[in-house]
């Protein structure tokens, strides 16, 4: 008997859709988070406030759905996507505001068997995240990706922007992001997982990843993953190729490390990224200091450097209030740089 | 060079351990959420609307009626 899922129907009108669907032995879920932040930025000329939606882990919604398809198989769908006002990897002091529009994070249909899971559509690229994992339990004020908070703010010499943002001297390289790409991803075996991924943005883009979780007895827990990506060239220019990958262990007394390096492809060059956190986290508190290294990745010659502190404190389980304090720097030869100090407050509720 | 150094460390780390789902908290959090309650999600199922069907096929029953 064909009928209309209440649940889907529930579902997807809530995103706008309309829908009909066999319902038998499927669940529907749907989840999200806000996430809003005062961002104050002093870049050695200007300062300024910013109400902004903190890019570490921007506001969202995710509606996801599966059944089984056959003993042991399930198939189902992910559909994420984020709006944010004033994104804080976006404001500068010349656009303190920027309206919120739908933006896509996941589109897809998976399939999972005991072989590993396929998925196909916008989604994370194999390596994404893989220069980004992190224990310390302080992500959402800091991580590898010092750039998500304050990353269009440019450097001044002289009182006047140099077109050099801190995003683009101190990315993490985070490898090809999310795209729209078919993605297998292997079955656990021993706490390690293989992925690869195949697809496109303006040119094909493969990449691969090894990611690892496990307890280490009585040394806490470790997690780390290593990728490589790869994106092909438009014609005369440089395939964009990244190496690299993250470690976090965290002891069971709260005392935690993180560790990631990425390698990329620059025409003439390769752009570094190194970074180190170390922190505690106890009960409702975790706290962080960080520092990153970013070489010659806006131009030959360059090293930027951040430096950080952040905070999170969980009153309740669905909220977090989170406070980041960092200075960024870029040395160039020739050229004298102003230092851009960042402080930013807010909190991330899940809804 | 300092990728390859990672390489030892994962599989030292494997031969070990026991294996515990990693949660990026970049992610959307697990656990409770302000709306969503312990669950941390709306969870709507085929049972959902077989009981939503019911309840709407009571309801016209009952209306119908003088």
């Amino acid at each position: 008997m064909r009928r209309t899922p209440f649940a889907a129907a529930v579902a997807l009108a809530f995103l706008g859709f309309g829908t009909t669907a066999q319902a038998q032995g499927i669940e529907v879920r749907l989840s999200g988070q806000v996430n809003r932040a005062l961002m104050h930025v002093d870049d050695g000329t200007q300062t300024d406030w910013f109400n902004v939606d903190n890019e570490n882990s921007s506001t969202r919604f995710r509606f996801s759905a599966e059944g089984q398809a056959a003993p042991g198989w399930k198939g189902g769908i992910l559909f994420e996507a984020d709006f944010q006002s004033n994104p804080s990897d976006t404001v500068t002091f010349a656009t303190r505001s920027v309206s919120a529009e739908l933006t896509e994070r996941h589109m897809d249909v998976f399939v999972a068997s005991p072989y590993g899971t396929l998925r196909l559509g916008q989604g994370d690229g194999a390596a994404n995240g893989a220069s980004e994992v992190d224990l310390s339990g302080t992500t959402v004020a800091h991580y590898a990706t010092s750039p998500d908070i304050g990353g269009a703010f440019q450097y001044r010499t002289g009182g006047v922007l140099s077109g050099t943002s801190i995003g683009a001297s101190i990315s993490s390289q985070d490898f090809e992001s999310r795209y729209d790409r078919l993605l297998y991803q292997s079955p656990l075996f021993s706490g390690f997982m293989v992925e690869g991924s195949w697809g496109h943005k303006d040119t094909d883009i493969v990449e691969l990843a090894l990611r690892y979780s496990g307890k280490i007895g009585a040394n806490g827990t470790l997690a780390g993953a290593l990728g490589y990506s790869r994106e092909d060239a438009a014609p005369g220019g440089t395939d964009d190729k990244v190496i690299g990958g993250s470690i976090s262990w965290l002891h069971p007394s709260g005392f935690n490390l993180t560790f990631a390096h990425t390698v990329r492809d620059l025409p003439g060059r390769d752009g570094e990224f190194n970074y180190v956190k170390g922190g505690y986290k106890t009960g409702k508190h975790a706290f962080s200091v960080d520092y990153g290294m970013g070489d010659d990745q806006a131009a030959a010659g360059d090293e930027a450097k951040v430096y950080g502190v952040g905070y999170v404190f969980v009153p309740i389980a669905w909220a977090e209030i989170f406070a980041l304090y960092k200075v960024h720097s870029l040395d160039r030869p020739g050229v004298s740089l102003e230092d851009i100090t960042v402080f930013m407050v807010g909190s991330r509720v899940k809804f | 060079m300092r990728t390859a150094l990672l390489v030892p460390l994962f599989f030292l780390a494997g031969c070990a351990a026991e294996p515990v789902p990693y949660h990026s908290g970049n992610e959307i959090p697990r656990g409770p959420g302000l709306v969503t309650g312990p669950q941390g999600e709306f969870v709507l199922n085929a049972e959902d609307y077989r009981e939503y069907q019911e309840w709407r096929a009571r309801k016209r029953e009952q209306e119908s009626k003088p």
